[in-house]
């Protein structure tokens, strides 16, 4: 379509807020004269003078609409008019200039309102982006709707979804049935890696991947190669891709490629450097070496990696659900001894990675949306109670001859300019929310890399705040329009009942109290929530206890000996430290994630094959239970008597010990590994211990067992747990300086404060609840406001009518209970809509309650109750000044 | 001409189109480039103003549209526009009234003391 043509689509367009008789008459006309003046200024001045005539007619065809729909007068000021000078585009500067001034002339509004749509720009804007980028955005794959995980499942775990054994994933991989296009595989969780760098060893995030996963995402290396499927044999060279924060930080940008590094003690070279923010399992990676594993070695039965699969174009998700399924029917069919009690299991890629955040996003942009919603309402009372205020402003001026159409013009220049700062206000809000806001998200927030300011949102939620602030500013100039103005002058010098006329603002301010109850309950539910959940009391005294974790490499400990010799060194000297109370160490610290568990026959009375109980196991080595404060209730500690030549004894928590043995002392009682027909020692129960959490506060205490570390050597990592006589952080450097004395080239791949560890473990759930409350207190707020400007709008208007109550011996105290019982009417009307809603609202948060009920009557009666105390306080102010008018003035006025 | 529209006062636009419609009838485009050059440039009535304007004039019988039919060659859905006679004698009247403000204002402005009133 023609330059021209379009055009004359958009005139077309903007001639309908022409008078309908003028466009009836001469619709045709008109469009053909615009098409002449068109096709005139193309062969001029090309595109730029066809663009520029139709912002002129724009202005043009606005005015002429406008004046001739307000009769009389017309939009350029009298004199501008009878000279005929400069036209309209003068006319607009001038308005906006006055406009300026006239904010400028009442600060305090004009912040007030810069405030209230900033705060609905910016934060409807910031949490729409971090939604989009971490539930909405496409994965940075090549097809990436194709990507599926693939688990196994177990039965005697009640079907829970488990990684998947290595011979199983080949087995899956070969066979031509599944309905994948390819399978690849990485090892269940980041290493941390010993790299020995110019500054000394340092840990550094690795991930173990089959060679192919690259080729089956799509993605290839920025410098050099990525993996491919010839790294992957053991009898390869050992290759390593690094990240390109990496390569940045470390190795200052410069060429990397064939330099070696050693990571565990082993020589790698490097092949590539991925591209910036790639970062595929897991969030900041460093390093990917391949999996190089020895298929004859591959055990069946030690599931431990995660598959990813990439489906065949034209199969569907549900199809090669049941492939699959038929496909470890098989594989059960082959291998009984290993499979049997699977199961297989698939997700789509972007759901598994985003399901656990999906339901936090979606509450925290529904909260938003409601703020942004009141920040709309807020605004549209503002402006109509600042109208109202100002009507008689606009009778006077109409009376001395400004045209209806010229105050509409101006007042809507004057609102346009406070919608454009507001929304300027708002995006820079919303911004530097975004970076804030990514920079506190807990590390469990998927995807943060996704995540880029949102323009559409953000054009979404400007249009929104200036509609609403544009349109109800313009209220009070169409009012005089519409011939009141006689009767504005009237009641602006009298002022009398109020009642009827400002039934557009009490409707605001009831929306505005239901909102902020809604952000108000949801808040105080999250809030109740997370009071239970910091309550709950993890079963140790985390206080005053300093940890660290060391992974002593095969290199250099290649047998159980030199492993259990470093750390039977390491624990005792750092007993000895000055400032320590005990020392201990442990292979599954609580809330790490580390976690091992097993089959387990209990003695006299086996279950059938394939449904054995599982129960945890944890290696710790001395004095652990003393150290991190876990309770003995029954029998004896570990002993260092209790070694690889002894008898096999564990102790068990007391969970474990009511599940096994319920009603019984758990004490002398045994068991062994695996199924009842495995030929394995027993193993006796020597003590009992409270439980203590492993995975968090809101979760179970899983069945554990903890063994002396001798008897279980094939734990080659340990955390180092030491309880401080004083202050434990004061620690970190002797501990640190300990290890290197121990081996200077060991890293430290994880230090830390147990405290620190049991508040990462929420930093989920309090980011969210800081956020809702936020927005809670913001939407309290901003009601408030609205309520306080009606109130205060209603006494100013009724100074005569009080005046005259007064003067008639109405006392001040009923004076006062008069207005605060029209400000009751409407905080009960806000509760009477906003209770229902609120209920409705508060199911969404049903999964992200702990401990407390959705509709939980104490959290919600708290929340109106602080709405109905603030509100009657944002009424007192005004029913204050009411009470205090003198008579005798309020009726001289 | 009656009485009452001796009072009348055109507005610069109605004039502007008044005379740009004295030679010969014009459509649209026609007559917003008359005006413009008419005027010198000072007004440049958009279509709206235009429209909106010879509507008004229609009403008050000062304008009328035209029997012309677009020409063959020119865009089908122009219409021209003639002047009729209550648009001449308000024309004249306005005319003649602005000829009495420049001999008034024109030795005054020259500085010529002895100008009569």
């Amino acid at each position: 379509m023609s330059v021209v043509r379009v055009a004359e689509r958009l005139h077309g367009w903007l001639t309908t807020v022409l008078p309908r008789r003028v466009r009836e008459s001469h619709g045709a006309a008109i469009a053909a004269a615009f098409a002449d003046a068109a096709r005139d200024a193309r062969t001029r001045g090309g595109v730029r003078a066809v663009a520029w005539l139709l912002m002129r007619e724009a202005l043009d065809v606005a005015r002429a609409g406008l004046e001739a729909r307000m009769g009389g007068g017309g939009v350029m000021p009298e004199r501008d008019r009878n000279e005929g000078r400069g036209g309209y585009g003068a006319v607009v500067v001038e308005d906006v200039v006055q406009g300026v001034r006239a904010w400028l002339r009442r600060p305090g509004f004009a912040a007030i309102a810069l405030v209230v749509l900033g705060l609905g720009i910016g934060s409807t804007t910031a949490m729409w982006t971090i939604a989009d980028g971490v539930l909405f955005r496409p994965l940075p794959y090549e097809d990436p709707e194709r990507l599926v995980v693939i688990s196994q499942t177990l039965e005697s775990m009640g079907g829970a979804k488990v990684t998947v054994a290595y011979p199983n994933y080949a087995d899956f991989r070969s066979d031509a049935t599944t309905g994948f296009e390819d399978m690849a595989a990485y090892a269940g969780a980041p290493a941390m890696a010993t790299v020995v760098l110019e500054s000394g060893p340092e840990a550094l995030r690795m991930a173990r991947v089959s060679g192919n996963l690259f080729d089956l995402l799509g993605r290839e290396a920025a410098v050099g190669r990525a993996l491919a499927e010839t790294d992957d044999s053991p009898s390869s060279p050992r290759v390593v891709v690094i990240s390109h924060s990496l390569w940045q930080t470390r190795f200052g940008g410069e060429a990397v490629r064939g330099r070696v590094l050693r990571i565990d003690d082993q020589a790698y070279e490097v092949v590539g450097v991925m591209p910036a923010r790639f970062s595929f399992p897991w969030q900041e990676l460093d390093l990917w070496v391949p999996l190089r594993i020895d298929p004859v070695q591959a055990d069946r039965d030690t599931r431990w990696l995660r598959v990813l699969g990439r489906l065949r174009a034209g199969v569907t998700f549900e199809e090669a659900t049941r492939r699959m399924e038929a496909s470890m029917a098989r594989l059960i069919a082959a291998y009984p001894a290993d499979n049997r009690g699977n199961g297989i299991a698939l997700d789509r890629y972007h759901e598994r990675l985003v399901s656990d955040a999906r339901v936090a996003m979606l509450v925290l942009v529904g909260a938003a949306s409601v703020l942004l919603l009141l920040a709309c309402a807020n605004l549209a009372n503002l402006m109509l109670s600042r109208g109202a205020t100002r009507r008689r402003e606009m009778a006077v001026r109409s009376a001395l001859g400004a045209g209806r159409a010229r105050l509409v013009f101006q007042l809507f220049a004057e609102n346009a300019v406070l919608a454009v700062a507001g929304g300027m206000f708002g995006v820079l809000l919303a911004r530097w929310a975004v970076s804030l806001l990514v920079a506190l998200a807990p590390a469990a927030l998927p995807r943060r890399a996704d995540i880029v300011l949102d323009m559409r949102v953000l054009l979404f939620a400007l249009a929104a705040t200036m509609a609403s602030g544009v349109l109800f500013g313009l209220v009070p100039a169409f009012r005089v329009a519409r011939g009141d103005a006689a009767e504005a002058l009237r009641e602006g010098a009298r002022g009398t009942g109020a009642g009827g006329r400002h039934r557009g603002l009490h409707v605001l301010v009831v929306a505005q109290l239901a909102l902020a109850l809604v952000l108000l309950s949801g808040g105080g539910l999250l809030l109740h929530s997370f009071a239970r959940l910091v309550s709950v009391d993890p079963g140790f005294d985390a206080r005053g206890v300093y940890t660290l974790h060391v992974a002593p490499p095969p290199s250099r400990y290649p047998d159980d000996v030199s492993v259990q010799a470093f750390f039977a060194r390491l624990v005792e000297e750092a007993g000895e430290l000055p400032g320590v109370r005990s020392a201990a160490a442990t292979w599954a610290l609580p809330f790490t994630g580390m976690w091992a568990s097993g089959r387990i026959t209990v003695e006299g009375s086996p279950r059938p094959p394939g449904r054995e109980l599982t129960v945890g196991t944890i290696p710790v080595r001395g004095d652990y239970f003393a150290t991190v404060g876990i309770p003995l209730r029954a029998g004896r500690a570990l002993a260092v008597t209790d070694d690889a030549s002894s008898a096999l004894v564990v102790i068990v928590n007391r969970t474990t010990a009511n599940a096994l043995w319920p009603g019984q002392d758990a004490v002398g009682k045994r068991f062994k590994r695996g199924a009842a027909d495995e030929d394995l020692p027993w193993i006796t129960v020597i003590g009992v211990v409270d439980d203590a959490q492993q995975f968090g506060l809101a979760d179970e205490v899983p069945l554990a067992m903890y063994w002396n570390h001798p008897q279980r050597t094939w734990a080659r990592d340990m955390y180092l747990v030491v309880r401080a006589a004083g202050d434990a952080a004061s620690l970190a450097a002797p501990l640190r300086a300990l290890v290197r004395r121990l081996d200077p080239d060991l890293a430290i791949t994880d230090a830390g404060l147990l405290e620190d560890r049991i508040h990462a473990s929420i930093a989920t759930p309090r980011f969210r609840t800081l956020l809702v409350a936020t927005f809670a207190v913001l939407a309290l707020l901003l009601s408030l406001i609205g309520t306080y400007g009606v109130m205060a709008l209603l006494v100013a208007e009724r100074q005569h009518e009080i005046g005259v109550r007064m003067a008639l011996g109405a006392r001040r105290g009923r004076v006062l209970r008069g207005v605060l019982a029209d400000g009751a009417r409407l905080i009960l009307a806000g509760l009477v809509v906003g209770m229902p809603a609120a209920l409705l609202a508060s199911r969404a948060l049903v999964t992200l309650l702990f401990g407390v009920e959705p509709r939980d009557p104490v959290t919600h009666a708290v929340a109106a109750a602080v709405l109905i105390i603030a509100a009657l306080l944002a009424c007192l102010v005004p029913a204050l000044r009411a009470s205090r008018l003198d008579p005798i003035l309020a009726l001289r006025d | 001409v009656p009485d009452n529209d001796a009072f009348r006062t055109l507005t610069p636009i109605s004039l502007a189109i008044l005379l740009a419609l004295l030679e010969e009838e014009r459509h649209g485009y026609a007559l917003m480039k008359e005006v413009e050059a008419r005027s010198e440039g000072r007004l440049r009535p958009g279509t709206g103003t235009l429209y909106a304007a010879v509507q008004r004039m229609m009403e008050e019988g000062l304008v009328a549209q035209s029997a012309r039919e677009p020409g063959p060659a020119e865009d089908a859905r122009r219409r021209y526009y003639g002047i009729t006679a209550a648009g001449r004698s308000a024309a004249e009247s306005e005319v003649a009234r602005l000829a009495r403000l420049v001999e008034w204002a024109e030795p005054r402005l020259a500085g010529d003391p002895g100008a009569s009133r």
